[in-house]
């Protein structure tokens, strides 16, 4: 049952043009971004690595930068697609199809959630050919690129989660679209706080998802920032589930 | 009545912010029966389909559909349930085809199944023409008939439909009452309307709902028949309804919950009886009028007028 929603649930993305033209916006803007940041690799910063004793290369300095931005711009692009699954369907009343049907609240929400999964995965894969046609000139670190990839879609899948949470507290689209933008700027809040120098605390780092993103990017597989991510998923999920099972009180 | 019950209401009550909007609505479907919901906006109706089907808990009572408790085993219940809200559920940017095919995936319709059920609803609503059309170019009547149509692809033994003719024009209602008259031969139908005329015409059995209160449950056939053997009463003093129903004459005794007593009666003895019970026990009867005779006099004895009367209420 899950797949069947998962599979419809992608289906009407693709059917509509703002899916379309919201991937095309994107990938302009971060195709700009990664010439940009080549431009500024080749002009300005190799010259000052040469000689240096295990100076970074153009995957520290130009891809992983480049997949930082892709996780952001990622975060702020596919949580639309939770508000369109979630808050559009309570505000037209396509909500009930489901809710009068055998399936489960659980169900749902996982079938809502792995659509958005796939399109975290098929928006990282497509931002990440543009990092990865650089190796067809250059030598790049394979590795780190795949686990600033990694970093990507964890990041954005995970924040699924509490986009698809928020998007079912309220009718109102636009409403649904501004809480999703303030709980991002509460992670900056947090890793900010958490990174001051005069009041750090290594807790406002730890629940800000921001370090456990940059932690990932820079290739370092941490079992921590994997748990870190596949918590804060699983906690919104059954947040989301409980909503759908007990909403129906008030 | 020894027909098998598909859906069973008893004591349904639920409160929004304090104000009851429906409270201890009693009744059943059997298999067979096609059902009207009859009641003014606001009376009461989405509330209690809601309910019914899941989408809203009550606050006590209990709804069963083909035995099985709405509230305890969702999924099961509504195995045997088809439902289109008074807005159809529908995926704008999908096909019809896409669309029926997904809601008769999700109500469990296996995929062997699959196109012999879609083509099955696709033939019965009419909507052979429109197949490959997107949902948001379709006129109202095809979206009418489409969510029509998702709701009896599993081919559910109670359907409910929630003012299936609202905003139509009369050549689109005369179409979906044709289509409604086709679905009862099939199924059993509850349908929540406030149009008279739609009753009459498609249902045999009526269920008049107002201000959360269940006023009237009875067959178009009985309605017909015994003209005149209603009667409205009211007291100050709030008798028991088993003190009423005790009155030598008296056939059933419902209760709204502004105080407002509709009885059935065989002997025109019951009346100077629950005059004389009155005197006799305090419970300062002040209001006494008979009604009956077609629905729609049924209908504006039992909910209009009153409402003129007593707007307080």
């Amino acid at each position: 049952m899950i797949s069947i929603i998962t599979k419809n649930e992608f289906k009407r993305v693709w059917h509509t043009p703002i899916a379309w033209i919201l991937l095309a916006v994107a990938l302009f803007v971060l195709g700009l971004l990664l010439l940009i940041l080549l431009n500024n690799f080749y002009s300005e910063i190799q010259s000052k690595l040469v000689g240096l004793e295990q100076a970074p290369g153009l995957t520290d300095l130009v891809i992983a930068p480049y997949m930082f931005w892709v996780a952001v711009v990622g975060v702020l692009v596919v949580p639309l697609f939770a508000v369109r699954s979630s808050t559009e369907e309570l505000h037209f009343g396509t909500n009930v199809l489901l809710s009068s049907a055998p399936v489960s609240a659980t169900q749902i929400v996982l079938g809502k959630f792995f659509a958005l999964v796939l399109l975290a995965l098929i928006y990282t894969f497509i931002c990440s050919i543009f990092a990865l046609i650089l190796g067809y000139f250059t030598p790049i670190d394979y590795g780190k690129t795949a686990a600033a990839c990694l970093a990507t879609f964890l990041f954005i899948s995970s924040f699924n989660a509490a986009a698809l949470f928020i998007a079912n507290l309220t009718r109102v689209p636009i409403i649904a679209t501004a809480a999703i933008i303030g709980l991002l700027l509460a992670m900056v809040m947090l890793y900010m706080s958490g990174s001051a120098t005069a009041s750090s605390s290594e807790l406002f780092l730890y629940l800000s998802n921001i370090p456990h993103l940059a932690g990932l990017i820079t290739g370092s597989i941490d079992t921590t920032h994997v748990a870190y991510f596949a918590l804060f998923a699983i906690l919104f999920l059954m947040l989301c589930i409980r909503r759908l099972k007990y909403g129906k009180d008030g | 009545m020894t027909q098998e019950i598909l859906l069973s209401v008893k004591d349904l009550s639920r409160s929004f912010n304090g104000q009851k909007a429906i409270e201890d609505i009693n009744f059943n479907i059997h298999r067979g029966e096609v059902v009207a919901l009859l009641g003014t906006n606001g009376a009461g109706k989405s509330t209690t389909l809601n309910i019914i089907t899941g989408n809203l808990a009550a606050d006590s009572g209990e709804v069963s559909i083909c035995d099985t408790n709405i509230a305890t085993h969702p999924k099961q219940a509504k195995y045997n349930m088809g439902y289109l809200p008074d807005t159809p559920p529908l995926y704008r940017e999908l096909t019809v085809n896409e669309y029926l095919q997904f809601a008769a995936r999700i109500h469990g319709v296996n995929k062997q199944d699959l196109s012999q059920r879609v083509d099955h609803v696709i033939e019965v609503c009419g909507l052979s023409s429109v197949t490959k059309k997107l949902i948001a170019n379709l006129s109202k009547g095809f979206k009418q008939r489409v969510g029509i149509a998702q709701a009896i692809i599993h081919n559910p033994a109670l359907v409910i439909l929630d003012e299936p003719t609202v905003g139509l024009d009369p050549v689109q209602m005369q179409d979906i009452r044709t289509l409604l008259n086709e679905l009862s031969k099939n199924h059993s139908v509850l349908l929540s309307t406030h149009l008279l005329a739609e009753a009459e015409t498609t249902c045999n059995r009526v269920l008049i709902i107002d201000k959360g209160s269940l006023l009237l449950d009875q067959t178009l056939e009985e309605l017909n028949q015994s003209p005149g053997k209603r009667v409205k009463l009211r007291f100050n003093g709030n008798p028991e309804i088993d003190e009423l129903n005790a009155i030598p004459g008296c056939e059933s005794v419902s209760c709204s919950q502004f105080g407002k007593y509709i009885c059935r009666y065989t002997d025109m003895q019951f009346i100077q009886q629950v005059q004389a019970r009155s005197l006799e026990n305090d419970w300062q009867l002040y209001e006494i009028a008979s009604f009956g005779g077609s629905l729609e006099q049924v209908f504006l004895d039992l909910v209009v007028r009153d409402s003129i009367a007593s707007p307080a209420a």
